[in-house]
């Protein structure tokens, strides 16, 4: 089953024309990363399907449901979003009341809060931290709290956008971590933009948004070899596809491989095999 | 003109119940005329460190000397304005700092506020954003009509039109897509390798480090844990150990083949050294 589909939508701010056209499929329970340069329409995107922004025209069904002005609010308490700057979407003043205003939106009796909050502080590994207040946290765990806050409202379709980017390695390792258990333990259908390619080789889809149209899109290993395609939407290889590149200057030809694990792997066996 | 923290300790807030002791007893002398990293977890003492660059912040403790001045703790410190003449600082997110109501006015307002006159400061800021790939028909429109990643180049060429002979940058590619990243590094290292002027990067991006850096200054709680040549750096893995950092993809690539039994000589942390070594290693 489809849970998101998009047809030919268009959105303008005043004179700019931002999204011209972009017919976007989502099946139930698949990762999709959109990745695409700045200004190319992605965030803008993501905005419209949680109905923050109204399209010019088009088509986005959500659960089989077209959406309106009418069902935007009911439609919109099944889908979460996690923005990019952590700081901007604490409002608690400790990790408890952030989590808990979430359920206060969903109408969860008080008397049934606090485990829910318990559960979800445990699932993002913040139960040390329930009655600390977001000054005294890192951008990483500011982001858990975000995640801890939009899984406690049970969404069916959860939306990262650049989540991860203001964040260190470190941080940024948990957080897509912590994304990819979500994804497998719930069946969440997960949208996440990012710039990071080695992160959208991880998942079902790839699509890539360039100047307000979808530019491609498939599977990590059809979109994320394609050298030309990528080069043209200002993105780069990822390093196993690189190192490829190289080794074929040297005779070395390998099969293509995403992650250097497995070029790795395909490398020990060419030379095994000898 | 030298740059150099002795025993330097900060803490904000002193005195009081949120007291934070965030940079300890900071030895350092970077190395003029190179590219040096900054790296470290959040909340190390990155940005708190090279804030003392231009007396943003005053040491609590301990003195900095950046060529002609030295900024003691307790003490008033003065022609300030003279130092961050020479040294520019590009904070993280400086599109936020956009204020003027024209393109080249934003980018003119610190050579103008620094002595240059009018004229002087729009040649300057003309130049500035040339350098920074912004065409010249967009001079007279408000810098807030333009898209994130243009922001961040009219803010920068705000630095670089002041001259500064040192450039401290706080993350300055965050949140670009990798073309735009590629053009910015490459920026930097132009303004040190054409110019000779010094640059300071403050990156959570080991990539960077190895393609653009002399050096890596590594903090960790506060402390200086390591500061050494790029190449040393990425030999010692010890090194990045508590720093939240991860080696890049081609020392970690690396690494996996020499666990597989591959006899890797002579690479140089690039995918060409790599492969013709990879590639000796299979005809073996």
């Amino acid at each position: 089953m489809n849970v998101l589909e998009i047809k030919d939508l268009h959105f303008r701010y005043d004179e700019e024309e931002v999204l011209k056209g972009i017919s976007l499929s989502l099946e139930e329970g698949t990762y999709t990363s959109v990745l695409g340069p700045n200004g190319s329409g992605k965030s803008t995107l993501a905005k419209l399907i949680v109905g923050l922004l109204e399209k010019e025209s088009g088509s986005i069904k959500l659960f089989g449901e077209e959406l309106t002005e009418k069902n935007v609010y009911a439609l919109r308490n099944r889908i979460g979003i996690v923005f990019q700057n952590p700081d901007n979407q604490f409002i608690g003043s400790t990790v408890r009341d952030d989590i808990a205003f979430g359920l206060e939106n969903h109408c969860v009796p008080h008397e049934d809060m606090d485990p829910l909050i318990d559960e979800f502080a445990e699932k993002v590994s913040m139960t040390p931290f329930l009655d600390t207040e977001p000054t005294k946290l890192s951008g990483g765990q500011k982001q858990r709290v975000a995640i801890a806050g939009v899984l406690a409202m049970s969404p069916e379709i959860l939306i990262f956008d650049e989540s991860t980017s203001m964040l260190d390695p470190e941080g940024k390792k948990e957080i897509n971590e912590l994304i990819r258990s979500i994804h497998k333990e719930r069946n969440i259908t997960i949208i996440s933009i990012t710039h990071d390619i080695e992160e959208a080789a991880w998942g079902d889809r790839v699509v890539v948004i360039d100047d307000g149209k979808v530019a491609a899109e498939g599977t990590p290993a059809e979109v994320l070899s394609d050298a030309k395609t990528l080069e043209a939407h200002r993105l780069e290889l990822p390093f196993a596809l690189e190192m490829r590149n190289a080794l074929k200057k040297y005779g070395v030809q390998v099969k293509p491989c995403l992650t250097i694990e497995d070029l790795t792997e395909e490398l020990w066996q060419l030379r095994s095999a000898k | 003109m030298a740059i150099t923290f002795r025993k330097v300790n900060f803490i904000y807030s002193e005195g009081t119940p949120f007291s934070y002791h965030a940079l300890k007893d900071i030895d350092l002398n970077i190395t003029l005329g190179k590219v040096t990293a900054i790296i470290g977890a959040t909340g190390s003492g990155k940005s708190t460190m090279v804030q003392h660059l231009n007396a943003l912040l005053v040491p609590t403790e301990g003195e900095v000397e950046v060529g002609d001045h030295t900024i003691k703790a307790k003490a008033k410190n003065k022609n300030l304005k003279d130092l961050r003449k020479h040294v520019g600082l590009v904070f993280q997110f400086p599109e936020y700092q956009l204020f003027e109501e024209t393109i080249l006015k934003d980018v003119a307002f610190g050579p103008k506020n620094f002595g240059c006159t009018e004229e002087e400061a729009n040649q300057r800021a003309k130049d500035a954003l040339k350098v920074v790939g912004i065409p010249d028909d967009y001079y007279d429109r408000s810098p807030l009509d333009l898209s994130g990643g243009q922001k961040r180049r009219v803010a920068i060429a705000g630095i670089l039109a002041m001259r500064p002979e040192v450039l401290v940058l706080d993350e300055p590619t965050a949140g670009l897509d990798p073309a735009g990243t590629k053009s910015m590094m490459q920026l930097f290292l132009d303004y040190n390798r054409k110019a000779g002027n010094t640059v300071i990067l403050v990156t959570h991006n080991m990539d960077q480090v190895l393609k653009y850096c002399d050096e890596v200054v590594a903090v960790k709680d506060g402390r200086i844990a390591a500061h050494t040549d790029v190449k040393s750096f990425f030999r010692d893995p010890s090194i990045m150990e508590g720093t939240n950092m991860n080696p890049p993809f081609i020392i970690r690539f690396e690494e996996l083949l020499k666990e597989k039994g591959f006899a890797l000589k002579d690479t140089y942390g690039d995918p060409d050294s790599l492969a013709k070594a990879i590639s000796k290693e299979m005809k073996r």
